[in-house]
């Protein structure tokens, strides 16, 4: 019996909520257009059951078509139902997308809608340049936004099958697949803030050109697209309006045996496991997936040890222990270690998805946690990653600072880069950073991250003077001796502990014995931030004067001229000495703050 | 293909189109033996018989199709036309 049967018999047998789970679960899996139909009446009859109404979030969604909608509109409430919520739709007038959108008493605006969704196809783009064509777009885009107040889902253009011109399409900039293509682009680029672009083109190349347009049906019944097209649409949808209402997933929890490896970790030891391309791929997509701001997290029935091993022990693993922003392996049940992760990362269970090999793990957590999305990986760990990303569970629509998410550094890293484009002004492309520093003496739970730092700096290092770890706890007890570590942040992202200082005190002077910082924050004036810091320790040692050397190697010609550009002066012993009398603070583009956790 | 197994297939698509389990059809039946039988459910047809007989009608049958009889006599003639070959309809 199909799960859509078993939903059914369970509704019929007067369990309405279990009909849901059952429901839900066998829409995890690609259904055919005909089974989707038939799931889309049924989950209309428990979306009216009393039972499991209230468990839906209703939302308001105005579809605006240009094309028949009477398919589209059951198949979106079908998968709004599948995640939880209560779709209202409102059907503008075939076609008339235009008039409602600029008539502000149309059925549209009385409607009030939370999204609207422009669902249109490539006989909607007009003749003409395609800058002309996404102005018209974009207008339309403004007006709906500014009068409904609504989230604008609109999708991008099917290029067809035909090309009159044939290959010469795609170098023309005034018609075919050049023009749309140019078109599609020009729409991305504008979209975001408010806006969410849905890639219909991509959708139809998946499918197959040939698959996706059916040309016997546009003459039938202005369908614009095949079922089986459109089946794709209504998840892709259904996906992008979850996102604008804030709804996507946040944190892939995933099992370990069997899903990122092949074999049992306990059992077959990490040297025995089976780590081939299907699986690496799979971990590869995983990364992607954490470096665009999804967390990531482990929940395996295994040893600790035994899990961790194979990460620490195989290193063509492509995930690593820090991937993971938590990492559970014991015996408890799923469901209560998925509730356990949500509460240490600070989520909610239904921002949760699990992806399992497992189908009694899985049909737990359906049971336990309805909320969480289960993919069950079935068959082939090649398609791993195909079976997940069909799903379509972290859409965003739009790419913002949440999303980039606190581990996201590399787009930190690109984002700080164009900053530094647009902003030819230094002083306040820095501003803008936005960078708050501490600055403290060094401490016990830091000590492994100053040492690393004192014995790996060799650029942005005064001395090069190199210290085990039992010496510098010697130097924190030393009386003469002060030291300070700083971490730095911005608004792009924490750098941790990224300076280390240590002074002597030597009769009426501070002298500097090591100040060193990594090269991945040069160009911060983060230099200048300790330097305040150094005249307020030289005053509170009581020194007169600040002594330092510049002692040069291969490498640290990057700390070269610090401390003439600070105001030092050599003396007759060639040593760089400041008077603190004759010493000023510095403006720095830095606020005293706490740069928040270390990395 | 026996007419049997060809209206049994059929039924079993009428079936999931219509989403009634019990559903008797026969050479008679059209659209105004079926309440649910309109345009849209006429298209689903269409798609359930293209995927289930791997077959491909054309936009002037897909118009023209009037009751059963009509419908299983297409399908036959079409499974004729590739001598009963499973062929590629893309």
């Amino acid at each position: 019996m199909s799960g859509l049967s078993r939903a059914r018999s369970l509704l019929e047998g007067g369990d309405p909520v279990a009909a849901a789970a059952e429901l839900r679960a066998a829409l995890a899996v690609p259904l055919e257009y005909l089974e989707q139909m038939n799931a889309a009446k049924l989950a209309a009859r428990l979306a009216a059951d009393p039972a499991v109404a209230p468990t839906l979030t209703p939302v308001r969604l105005a579809v605006l078509g240009s094309s028949t909608t009477a398919q589209l509109l059951p198949l979106l409430r079908l998968r709004g139902f599948q995640e939880g919520l209560q779709v209202e739709l409102y059907d503008a007038p075939l076609g008339a997308y235009p008039q409602e959108i600029l008539d502000p008493a149309s059925g549209l605006y009385a409607f009030k809608p939370q999204a609207a969704l422009l669902y249109v196809n490539y006989r909607d783009a007009r003749p003409g340049p395609a800058e002309a064509e996404a102005a018209r777009w974009q207008s339309l885009w403004k007006a709906l936004k500014d009068r409904a107040g609504c989230a604008v889902l609109m999708n991008n253009f099917d290029a067809p099958v035909e090309r009159p011109w044939g290959n010469l399409e795609a170098g023309l900039a005034d018609r075919g697949l050049g023009r749309l293509r140019r078109l599609n682009a020009l729409l991305a680029e504008s979209a975001g803030s408010g806006v969410a672009l849905l890639d219909q083109e991509h959708l139809s190349a998946v499918l197959g050109k040939e698959r996706w347009h059916d040309p016997r049906f546009w003459e039938h019944s202005m369908q614009a697209m095949s079922f089986e097209g459109l089946t794709r649409y209504a998840a892709e949808a259904a996906a992008l309006l979850l996102a604008v209402l804030g709804r996507s997933r946040k944190c892939l929890v995933v099992d370990l045996d069997n899903t990122l490896w092949g074999g049992v970790a306990g059992d077959d030891g990490a040297a025995g496991l089976d780590l081939s391309e299907g699986y690496l791929e799979f971990q590869r997509y995983l990364k992607a997936l954490k470096e665009r701001g999804v967390l990531l997290a482990v929940c395996s029935k295994n040893e600790e040890a035994a899990a961790r091993e194979p990460f620490e022990k195989r290193p063509e693993m492509a995930l690593k222990l820090d991937d993971f922003a938590a990492f559970v392996a014991n015996w408890e049940d799923k469901a209560a270690n998925l509730r356990a992760i949500a509460r240490t990362l600070s989520l909610t269970t239904d921002a949760l998805a699990l992806a399992d090999d497992n189908p009694t793990e899985c049909a737990l957590v359906r049971r336990f946690c309805p909320e969480v999305a289960v993919v069950e990986l079935s068959g082939d760990p090649a398609e791993f990653a195909r079976e997940l990303d069909r799903r379509r569970l972290f859409e965003s629509a739009a790419v913002s600072a949440e999303d980039s998410g606190r581990a996201a550094h590399f787009q930190a890293e690109s984002q700080r880069r164009k900053l530094s484009e647009a902003a030819t002004d230094v002083d306040a492309f820095l501003k803008d950073l936005d960078m708050r520093a501490a600055a403290g003496p060094f401490e016990e739970k830091d000590l492994a991250r100053v040492v690393q730092l004192i014995n790996k700096t060799n650029q942005f290092n005064l001395t090069t003077r190199r210290a085990t770890e039992p010496e510098t706890r010697a130097l924190m007890k030393d009386p003469d001796v002060r030291t300070l570590s700083v971490r730095l942040a911005d608004r792009l992202g924490d750098y941790g502990l990224v300076s280390a200082v240590i002074l002597r005190k030597r009769g009426a002077c501070l002298e500097i014995d090591t100040w060193l910082m990594s090269c991945r924050v040069l160009g911060r004036r983060l230099e200048w931030f300790v330097f305040n810091r150094l005249l307020a320790e030289a005053r509170a040692a009581g020194a007169a004067s600040l002594v330092g050397d510049y002692l040069p190697t291969a490498k640290n010609a990057p700390a070269k001229n610090l401390l003439p550009s600070l105001g030092f002066e050599q003396d007759k012993d060639g040593r760089w000495r400041l008077e603190l009398a004759a010493a000023k603070t510095l403006e720095v583009p830095i606020r005293n703050g706490t740069a928040t956790t270390a990395r | 293909m026996e007419p049997r197994q060809l209206h049994d297939r059929l039924q079993a698509i009428f079936r999931k189109v219509f989403d009634r389990d019990s559903l008797v059809i026969a050479d008679a039946t059209s659209a105004k033996d079926i309440d649910d039988w309109d345009s849209l459910a006429q298209i689903n047809l269409v798609v359930g018989a293209e995927a289930e007989f791997q077959i491909r009608f054309q936009t002037a049958e897909i118009k023209a199709l009037k009751n059963v009889g009509e419908f299983k006599a297409l399908i036959a003639a079409k499974l004729a036309e590739r001598g009963g070959q499973p062929s590629a309809t893309r």
